[in-house]
């Protein structure tokens, strides 16, 4: 359900790589919020900051200035043990390159991740949704690359987590199973009631989102709410 | 448990390769160990029971001649300070033995002693104890190795004994001729016991007996040091009664009581440092294909903790595998070590020393070392690499920056002269850096077993030339005192005289003495009681007279009776008998300078080529509680013709090389040398390289016989030994031993004999090492690749093309380490002979030769080969897939 509740609220983030000459200023006093159950489509050219706001985010690096919160817990303050909880509880990850294990079933990657969780989704029934229970005990090097992308989403779904980070998820995809997993991802959406961040360079993507960010050099461009999102499936680019 | 579990069959399945060849090496090592191990401790507990059981002595001394009863009670009661010791006698005659089959030119030798009841009583194996005087019960190894069992008749000095028994000598279990030999004697040299009356047969067959007292101290809990101070009290006291001691050896440097146990302890330790050392060597190869195989997953890692896995979670997860392998490797070969190789290794002992009936004595610590610390030690080293890898952020993992500084190792530029394929070959090296450093140590250490097998037959070999060419003559005569070759006709039969005389009853001797001097007593009164009668003649003068006439006479018959008894103990009449004892009293025996002559009159020329000199043992300290090495002290005459270029005299010290090899003595220093029989220190001074003598081996030390003399406060002319490059026929009386160039020969060959099987054994397990080790730690450089080599295949490469891009440099790094590792690997070999070989008697020098290194870099690299072949086949098996489906 989408509310307006903010669930994801970021407050003047700064980030850095490099010193002296090399110094690269990545994220230069970022803030934005996103509510509770919204698509939010992150946009930016290569180097604009996008992945490095997302790392930020699920905790997988530390911010040099300004706050992050998830569902009301302020990440930046957490230490090295508890941002590990943090993500064992609130986050999904989906990567570009999916990275399963190549040695374990479809439904044993996604079994990796229900393991972490006391209430995780039905398994067969995700699969199902998913449109891999066919597939279910193939190898990852078995099935298509969309199939793959499915098996990293159904393992990131399936802890039923608050978050859902995209990292490019159709940046290694053809036109129409790109088309597919999005719509796996409205549909996650719509039914699970997780707040997703997908971070894309395709902005076609950002018709669907209910909230556009759109990253330029480190700071925020453009920070608009989507009144009329719309569907996945009519997506052209 | 984890899903990821679920992966670990199909881990296994794929790369069942690299967990056999872990396991199997580990399960093999594991399972020698533990059978050698068991075998040890049981062998140890029997040794340990040996000594109530058996009586083992406390020590024992030898005296030239058989001492007296007095000698003995003065020895005795020198020890009352200690508590008290029992002395028993233990002699034993050095027999010649023909076997059943006839004199096949063979010197075979039986040191016989009689059956003992009181002190180092024998364990019978088989047979019964002698109890004819033509019954023998010889030791078992010597029997195993020259094929005698009960039943046989063989010779002794000539005589015919039948082997009634076959056993085991508490103070032979080691068979050592000599004290100070450098090896058990096994096939040449052997120990017996005969009944009281075949001993005394024996002795009548030729046979010289040794003066061997064995003494068993009251209290049995003396401390070596307690017993030392009372084994010298006992030897002074044993001069004091003019006896001569040639020999004092406490029971822990008699090699024959100690040796088996310290090679047992000693081969133990050997065995558990080599485990260690290939366990510790199997966990670094863990760590390799381990991190390797994180640097692959290092995405999916990063992934699986990015969605909230714990770091110790997937260290558990991968060490999971190692430590079911490292596990079932230590249990499996635990259980087969002591089902399976606790006899085998049990053999490798019972082949070589004389020793009580085995029986299995179970040791938990033995279980501990081989079943439980090899695992342990797999599990910590695998962790620690593992922890060391899985230390990196999420964000590291997911970047794939696992693999230490980023771009130092890939980003080298190469010149571009170097030719494409050289630059790629570099660039397979660099970037499996840490894979090449393993192989190269794992190359280093099976390079090592393998030339150590490979040289020690020619170390042997070349120890035993160097102790041939120590001994400068054909023969080296020692005696038990000086005896002059040199003398006239009259000379030798006055000697000879002695000699008979001293071959009976002393007591008898005593006793015509006597008798002699109460008949001279007798006649100087009838004379004096004649002349009173003569000068006043009275009846009561001349009864006087009478008297004293028939008291001369009396003491004459008396004197006939005790010279009868000295001529019936010589066999022969009274008149030769008073001839002998008139030449014998013509020898000044008691005179300092006065030397028995020998009886035999050997030539002029065997005379004049002969040449005198002196030996004396003392002990130096080795240090660091590493024992006493015994150093043999020469007294050469200058311009000696055995010896040459020794440059003696004036107090100069010449060294042997072995020893300074040994114990790295520089110029100037003094050496102390302790003489245990006198309890007196003496210094000698090494004087740089030119008083270095002789080969590695030579462990002596070479002064003027006068400076000997004055050293050891003998007498002017004073000399013990003869060498002569003629044989010598010596009076048995002063005859001690003689040692031939070709005893040492025997003594090599005997080494060499007992390490034969060994050698097979090591050479073998080498290059299973070797095959082991290179198969695995080049899979990981294959594995490592397989991406790049599908990129190659899809590029249009063939797959020979391929693998000679790949396996080229993994075959030049093996060629190159093999080689580049030989000089490293001999100085490693020398340093560890060199502290393997300090508790031990003697020198050796590892001596290496090129066939031994060819052979090793040849043995190496037919294994590479091999492995380079199962490679080539797994680079086919790589498919292009692979490069079209991993995308990043």
């Amino acid at each position: 359900m989408k509310g307006t509740t903010p669930y994801l609220v970021v407050d003047n983030l700064k980030k850095h790589y490099g010193d002296g000459d090399a110094r690269t200023q990545v994220l230069n006093g970022i803030s934005a919020t996103v509510n509770k159950g919204e698509v939010c489509v992150m946009l930016g050219p290569s180097g604009s900051g996008k992945s490095t706001f997302l790392n930020l985010i699920g905790g997988l690096e530390g911010a040099d200035g300004g706050k992050i919160s998830v569902g009301g817990t302020e990440i930046t303050s957490l230490g090295k043990k508890d941002l590990g909880e943090y993500r064992r509880r609130e986050l999904g990850f989906v990567f570009q390159f999916y990275n399963l294990v190549p040695d374990l079933t479809i439904r044993e990657n996604i079994e990796v991740t229900a393991h972490l969780s006391d209430d995780p989704l039905p398994m067969d029934d995700l699969l199902r949704s998913l449109g891999l229970y066919e597939h279910r005990s193939k190898f990852p090097r078995q099935v298509s690359g969309g199939q793959q992308q499915r098996c990293a989403i159904g393992r990131a779904l399936v802890k039923n987590p608050g978050l859902l980070l995209c990292d490019e998820p159709t940046g290694a995809l053809d036109y129409k199973t790109s088309k597919e997993i999005l719509q796996l991802m409205e549909r996650v959406n719509r039914e699970y009631g997780c707040t997703i961040v997908i971070v894309t360079h395709n902005s076609e993507i950002a018709r669907m989102a209910d909230r556009v960010l759109r990253l330029r050099d480190g700071r925020l461009a453009e920070d608009a709410v989507n009144d009329a999102p719309a569907a996945a499936a009519d997506l052209e680019w | 448990m984890s899903p990821l579990a679920k992966r670990l069959p199909r881990e296994l399945k794929n790369n069942i390769g690299k967990y056999l060849g872990i396991f199997l090496l580990m399960c093999g090592s594991v399972a020698l160990t533990s059978g050698f191990l068991l075998a040890a401790h049981s062998i140890t507990v029997i040794m340990d029971g040996m000594r109530d059981e058996y009586v083992i002595e406390d020590g024992r001394f030898t005296t030239a001649f058989k001492a007296t009863a007095a000698q003995l009670d003065a020895a005795a009661a020198a020890a009352d300070g200690a508590g008290g010791a029992t002395i028993y006698e233990n002699f034993s005659i050095d027999a010649s033995l023909v076997g059943p089959a006839g004199d096949d030119g063979t010197k075979r030798t039986l040191r016989t002693y009689a059956h003992r009841t009181e002190v180092d009583i024998a364990a019978y194996c088989e047979g019964e104890v002698p109890e004819a005087d033509d019954e023998v019960a010889i030791d078992r190894v010597f029997a195993a190795n020259n094929g005698l069992s009960v039943g046989d008749v063989v010779e002794l000095c000539g005589r015919a004994y039948t082997v009634c028994g076959i056993m085991t000598q508490p103070d032979s279990q080691a068979l050592f001729q000599d004290n100070s030999s450098f090896t058990v004697s096994t096939l040449a040299y052997g120990v017996a016991e005969v009944s009281g009356s075949g001993f005394a047969a024996l002795e009548g067959a030729g046979g010289a007996p040794a003066y061997v007292y064995s003494f068993v101290f009251h209290d049995r809990g003396l401390s070596v040091a307690e017993r030392t101070d009372a084994e010298k009290d006992m030897v002074s006291a044993l001069t004091d009664a003019d006896a001569r001691v040639q020999d004092l050896i406490d029971a822990d440097s008699n090699q024959g009581i100690g040796y088996a146990a310290d090679d047992v302890e000693g081969d133990s330790e050997m065995w558990v440092v080599l485990l260690e050392i290939i366990v510790a060597i199997m966990a670094f190869v863990f760590v390799v294909l381990t991190s390797s195989t994180i640097e692959e997953e290092s995405a999916v890692i990063g992934t699986l903790l990015a969605s909230g896995y714990r770091r110790r979670e997937l260290v558990a997860h991968y060490l999971l595998l190692p430590t079911l392998v490292g596990m079932l490797a230590s249990g499996l070969g635990t259980l087969l070590g002591v089902t399976v190789f606790t006899g085998p290794m049990r053999d490798l002992y019972y082949g070589s020393y004389s020793l009580p009936p085995f029986h299995v004595t179970w040791s938990w610590g033995v279980f501990a070392q081989t079943a439980v610390v090899p695992a342990a030690v797999l599990i910590v080293i695998t962790l620690i690499g593992l922890l060391r890898k899985m230390g990196k952020t999420p964000l590291q993992f997911l970047r794939h920056e696992t693999g230490g500084k980023k771009g130092t190792k890939r980003g080298v530029a190469l010149p571009e002269r170097l030719g494409f394929v050289a630059r790629f070959r570099l660039r397979v090296f660099l970037r499996n850096l840490g894979n090449f450093a393993t192989l190269f140590l794992g190359i280093g250490f099976a390079s090592l077993l393998l030339l150590f097998g490979l040289a020690v037959l020619p170390t042997m070999q070349h120890f035993a030339d160097n102790l041939k060419y120590t001994l400068v003559a054909e023969h080296h005569y020692t005696l038990k005192a000086p005896l002059e070759l040199e003398g006239t006709d009259e000379e030798r039969a006055q000697w000879v005289a002695v000699e008979k005389l001293q071959g009976i009853d002393g007591a008898l001797l005593s006793a015509a003495q006597n008798a002699a001097d109460e008949l001279e007593d007798a006649v100087d009164a009838a004379r004096y009681a004649a002349a009173a009668a003569q000068s006043s003649p009275t009846a009561e003068s001349l009864k006087a007279a009478q008297d004293a006439a028939g008291r001369a006479a009396d003491a004459q018959d008396a004197l006939h009776k005790r010279l009868d008894a000295v001529a019936g103990a010589l066999g022969t009449s009274r008149d030769d008998a008073i001839d002998l004892i008139e030449k014998a009293s013509e020898v000044d025996a008691d005179s300092d300078g006065v030397h028995p002559v020998n009886t035999t009159d050997n030539g002029a020329e065997k005379i004049a080529q002969a040449e005198k000199y002196a030996v004396y043992q003392l002990q130096y300290d080795r240090g660091e509680g590493n024992g006493e090495e015994t150093v043999t002290v020469y007294g050469i005459q200058e311009g000696s013709s055995y010896w040459e270029g020794l440059s003696i005299g004036g107090g100069r010290a010449v060294f042997g090389a072995g020893l300074i090899d040994k114990f790295g003595w520089k110029e100037g220093d003094a050496v102390s040398l302790y003489d245990k029989y006198e309890d007196k220190t003496h210094e000698l001074a090494y004087g740089g390289e030119g008083s270095a003598w002789g080969s590695r081996s030579n462990m002596n030390i070479y002064l003027s016989l006068d400076d000997f003399n004055e050293l050891f406060g003998n007498d002017a002319g004073y000399f013990n030994a003869y060498a002569s490059d003629e044989p010598l026929d010596l009076d048995a009386l002063y005859f001690a031993s003689e040692t031939t160039p070709s005893d040492m020969q025997a003594v090599g060959d005997q080494f060499i004999g007992m390490m034969d099987g060994l050698i097979g054994i090591m050479v073998g397990l080498s290059v299973f090492i070797f095959v082991i080790f290179i198969y695995l730690l080049t899979k990981a450089v294959i594995d490592r690749s397989a991406r790049s080599i599908s990129y190659m295949k899809v590029f249009g490469y063939r797959d020979r093309e391929v693998s000679q891009l790949y396996i080229r440099s993994i075959t030049i790094c093996v060629a190159v380490s093999l080689v580049v590792l030989q000089p490293l690997i001999i100085e490693s070999l020398t340093v560890i002979f060199h502290s393997m070989l300090m508790t031990y008697s003697g020198n050796i020098e590892i001596y290496v030769p090129w066939q031994a290194i060819a052979g090793t870099i040849a043995a190496g690299f037919m294994s590479y080969l091999l492995v380079a072949a199962l490679h080539t086949r797994s680079i086919k098996r790589v498919p292009m897939a692979e490069a079209l489906k991993v995308q990043e």
